[in-house]
């Protein structure tokens, strides 16, 4: 239930603007700020430690309205502590947890508008799927007519029409999902939790579920709160994701932000691979970052926190280094490294050449099958990418 | 407000319950004053008629120590308790001769029809009252019995042997009393153990024999040792069988108590309670001391 | 060979355990039978059939139909206050964390870790002061100490295998803590509440020890009569109530069996879509 916005107070002259936190030095990002009153769902410096183990760090959030926002991270990292402290399942050590503008630090499960989806569905096995899917409304005091509408209207949400006296135990595991899903979105919560709902599925099951869960949230106006480690789902399906490490939110945007402008190398190696090499800045301007490392000179995008002199380490991804011959390099390319071919390898949709250059480093290019001659181990090479396509880390 | 509040224990309990020490005291606290006011007097009563005097037909509150004299300067007593010990060593030997091969056929049978069936036969006894298991051994054991009419037919005897109302009517009663307790422990052991390992140790070359030498028993020995505790334990407390199959001669300390009760005599008897308390104890806790470096052998890192 | 021994081996042992099995069966089997026999002494083999014992247990011994009646009250009333109280105490030890949460478990398991001779005469010396010697009530309250370690553990295992996932679900759904226990952990630990019930049941029925000392002979349950006959006479008419006993617990059982297989047995139905044959 949206409830009266409040304390004002705090609301309005808090700073309304996303602040993370950084692990490994560096400023703080300032994104175009959303007003609070308006986000789902924020975190105000939330931290939880139990006993002595610090799950959260201070961890800072705004989500906004029917926004699909994910928590990526390695197991461990407080993605799922923060999910329950949304829901009020644990209790913030420090900070203060927001739902539509009103604190909710003390605020029991059964009295906060949200619905979490556990990760083993917690489905009631002595109820048969209508009650499961009705539980919800009738804690609420609907009466029977208006139960029995929301609960069809729901399975039809879910492609489950005609399932409702079925037991649980007859269900399969997509079946299962499903029901959770819509005994979650019965109670129009505004905000939907989501703690890894697809990792017990097979892969194709899985794929095949975020693209119902895609659908889904487009027919319905939630906000959704995704948790999973998994780096491609939460590409696929989020508008935007904070990457979690260690209790700490690493960095927040968008899927293209957050995979094509990595801030540190965790970061850049979590989602997707990335060939990460050393080097000291020599330039920073406002067309290019000129890195110098063990093999030359390096051009990068322009980033704002670099500044001559510093040691950073530069990202670029293995799609974006192009593997030539010598002498048929595209001389508009902006970063050129001579190497030595060590390793092809036939991954089906591209093919991975490992190749290591003069000072040793080792790189990675992954290149689509395409007709041109074709590098051997051993064959001398050049590694060319563009400079738009390379990165600084921060971190 | 409570923001600190989670700090002690390591795993977060429940937050959002308000005055969460009045829901725990509503929760555990009924089953635990129930237990504390029936058994607290009880017990201190307990203690404090031990102490009291006695003057041949009824109790008197004075403080004497009489009862503990009588007690520890009787040669009966001790003679008793000897007794005592001995039916439970002899009971615990056997059910553990018998249990064991019991436990292990129990624990290599595959169908669970059959599984199923042997854990009925082995301890649906145990849904009986001790009072019918007494009596039917009582049938049993009788001189127109059926064992005694078993060895007669067969010959082995001429006349009928005194099978009950004795030592022997007691430890067949006893060991039918608690054999299932002896071998739920040690399937419990057995089945835990990892079946690689028997086919770890043929592989190596060893025979079935010393597959069960080596490893199968050491492996299985904090589960025979706690079997073994638990049937001495048992025997020592038991007071049914005893009474009815050993026709007043065979006279353990339960058996003193109540009848010491029933005459009056109840200083006499809660040092008896106490003595049987304080030997029960005293045996489980100098066997863990005994035997505290063979359990942690068996059931140490591999 | 290696396999042929191996075989005989095996066969031994599961003759052993035959064995051992008539051993566990003996008594039982053979006080069904006596109960029959037209002996009066134990005569084996016995010489002809009756139900002479039966009838003379049901007209000429009030003392075992009144000891069935009290043994009846004093098992539903030991059962009634051991579960409730011994489900609430199991899910404050397993759902909180505190101080004394230990010391609280070892404490409720205190009746049945020390000798029910002890216990017996321990609650005797207090019952007399109280005036709870010789009644039902008192015996009630004795036998449901006994029940409660035993409904406590069974009903502790049965909620850590739950977990708390299906509560937070509940509670997340919009349930407070209270309609929780009622509407999903309780309907999940069922099975563990019958059996339980069962326990705290069968283990007050049979109770010999404890009630020895805490009984009147208006009040004596059913084994005190019997323990009280066996000790001046015995004849089959011992042998027909034990048998009644035997069967009355077997029936017991079976109901139990019979109330947890609904369960599977509506999730068959559906399974199959119909009623089978």
């Amino acid at each position: 239930m949206a409830g009266a916005v409040g304390p004002a107070s705090e609301s309005q002259h808090a700073v309304s603007e996303i602040v993370v936190k950084e692990s490994e030095g560096g400023p703080a990002m300032v994104r175009p700020p959303v007003a609070s009153p308006d986000a789902a769902v924020e975190l105000r410096e939330v931290s939880k430690a139990f006993g002595k183990i610090h799950a959260v760090k201070g961890v800072s959030l705004q989500i906004g309205q029917n926004e699909f926002f994910s928590l990526l991270g390695p197991s461990g990292c407080g993605k799922t502590t923060i999910l329950r402290m949304i829901g009020g399942f644990e209790q913030p050590t420090k900070g203060l947890v927001y739902l539509n503008g009103r604190v909710v630090n003390h605020v029991p499960p059964y009295r906060r508008d949200t619905n979490l989806i556990f990760q083993h569905l917690a489905l009631f096995s002595h109820l048969d799927v209508f009650d499961n899917i009705a539980f919800g409304l009738r804690m609420k005091g609907l009466d029977g007519r208006a139960v029995r509408q929301k609960v069809l209207a729901a399975l039809e949400l879910v492609d489950l029409a005609g399932f409702e006296s079925r037991r649980i135990t007859q269900l399969s595991g997509g079946q299962k999902q499903r029901v959770a899903i819509a005994r979650a979105l019965v109670n129009e919560p505004s905000v939907l939790l989501l703690d890894e709902p697809l990792g017990a599925l097979d892969l194709r099951l899985r794929m095949q579920m975020q693209e119902e869960l895609k659908e889904i949230r487009h027919r319905v106006g939630t906000t959704f709160i995704y948790v999973t480690h998994d780096q491609t789902e939460a590409l696929t399906m989020s508008d935007r994701i904070a990457v979690m490490r260690d209790g700490l939110v690493v960095q927040v945007g968008t899927g293209r932000e957050v995979y094509g402008a990595p801030r540190t190398r965790f970061v850049a190696t979590f989602l997707g691979d990335s060939n990460l090499l050393e080097a000291r800045v020599t330039a920073a301007g406002s067309g290019a970052v000129i890195v110098e490392g063990a093999d030359g000179q390096i051009q990068a995008t322009p980033h704002t926190d670099v500044r001559p002199g510093g040691d950073f380490f530069v990202s670029v991804r293995p799609e974006h280094v192009q593997v030539w011959h010598p002498d048929e390099v595209d001389p508009g390319i902006e970063n050129r490294l001579e190497v030595r071919v060590r390793e092809v390898t036939f991954k089906g949709a591209f093919t991975e050449y490992r190749l290591v250059t003069r000072s040793g480093q080792a790189l990675i290019a992954h290149l689509p099958a395409g007709p041109r001659r074709a590098l051997v181990p051993g064959d001398a090479a050049v590694a060319a990418w563009r400079r738009d396509d390379c990165v600084v880390l921060t971190g | 407000m409570s923001l600190q509040a989670a700090t002690a224990p390591a795993v977060s309990r429940p937050p959002w319950i308000w005055g969460r020490g009045l829901v725990l005291l509503g929760l555990v606290g009924p089953a635990v004053a129930f237990s504390l006011v029936i058994l607290i007097p009880s017990l201190a009563l307990l203690l404090v008629n031990s102490a009291y005097h006695f003057d041949r037909i009824r109790v008197v509150p004075i403080v004497t120590f009489e009862a503990y004299r009588t007690f520890f300067t009787d040669i009966f007593f001790a003679r008793i308790i000897l007794t005592q010990v001995r039916l439970a060593v002899v009971t615990t030997l056997i059910c553990l001769l018998l249990g064991y091969p019991a436990a292990y056929a129990i624990a290599k049978i595959r169908r669970p029809a059959w599984v199923m069936a042997a854990y009925i036969l082995v301890f649906s006894p145990l849904l009986t009252s001790s009072v019918v298991r007494a009596y039917g051994w009582l049938i049993i054991l009788a001189r127109g019995g059926i064992v005694n009419w078993g060895l007669q037919t067969v010959g082995l005897v001429e006349s009928p042997v005194r099978l009950v109302f004795n030592f022997t009517g007691v430890v067949i009663g006893l060991v039918h009393f608690l054999l299932p307790f002896t071998i739920f422990p040690i399937i419990s052991v057995l089945l835990r153990l990892d079946p690689a390992l028997k086919e770890a140790a043929a592989d190596l070359g060893a025979t079935r024999l010393r597959t069960f030498r080596h490893v199968t028993w050491p492996l299985s020995f904090p589960g025979v040792y706690a079997a073994a505790q638990l049937t001495f334990v048992l025997s020592m407390n038991a007071f049914v069988t005893p009474q009815l199959l050993g026709g007043g001669r065979v006279l353990v300390l339960p058996v003193l108590i109540y009848n010491n009760i029933s005459d009056l005599q109840w200083p006499l008897a809660a040092v008896q309670a106490l003595a049987l308390i304080a030997l029960v104890w005293t045996t489980v806790f100098s066997s863990n001391l005994i035997f505290r470096r063979a359990l942690a052998v068996s059931s140490g890192a591999p | 060979m290696a396999t042929g021994i191996r075989d005989r081996l095996t066969l031994l042992l599961y003759l052993f355990l035959g064995l051992v099995g008539l051993y566990m069966l003996a008594p039982l089997v053979l006080i069904i039978v006596d109960s029959f026999s037209t002996s009066t002494f134990g005569q084996f083999p016995p010489p002809g059939f009756t139900w002479r014992w039966y009838v003379r247990m049901v007209y000429e011994v009030p003392e075992f139909r009144k000891g069935l009646t009290n043994s009846i009250i004093i098992a539903a009333g030991a059962t009634a206050l051991a579960v409730p109280l011994g489900t609430l105490a199991s899910y404050g030890l397993v759902r909180y964390h505190f101080r004394l949460r230990e010391g609280v478990r070892a404490f409720l398991l205190l009746p049945i870790t020390m000798p029910s001779i002890v216990f017996g005469a321990a609650l005797f010396l207090f019952y007399i002061r109280v005036g709870l010697y010789g009644t039902r009530l008192g015996m009630v309250l004795a036998h449901a100490l006994l029940g409660l370690p035993f409904v406590a553990t069974i009903v502790t295992a049965n909620l850590h295998t739950l977990g708390r996932e299906y509560e937070e679900a509940a509670m997340d759904l919009g349930a407070n803590p209270l309609r929780t226990f009622f509407k999903v952990t309780l309907p999940s630990i069922r099975t563990g509440l019958i059996v339980s019930a069962l326990f705290a049941f069968i283990i007050s029925f049979d109770q010999v020890d404890v009630s020895i000392f805490l009984t009147r002979p208006r009040v004596n349950p059913l084994p005190i009569e019997m323990f009280i006959y066996a000790e001046n006479y015995q004849d089959p008419t011992l042998s027909a109530i034990s048998t009644l006993m035997i069967a009355f617990t077997v029936v017991l059982v079976f109901a139990a069996v019979a109330l947890l297989r609904t369960q599977e047995y509506r999730r068959l139905i559906d399974r199959q879509g119909q009623l089978p044959a």
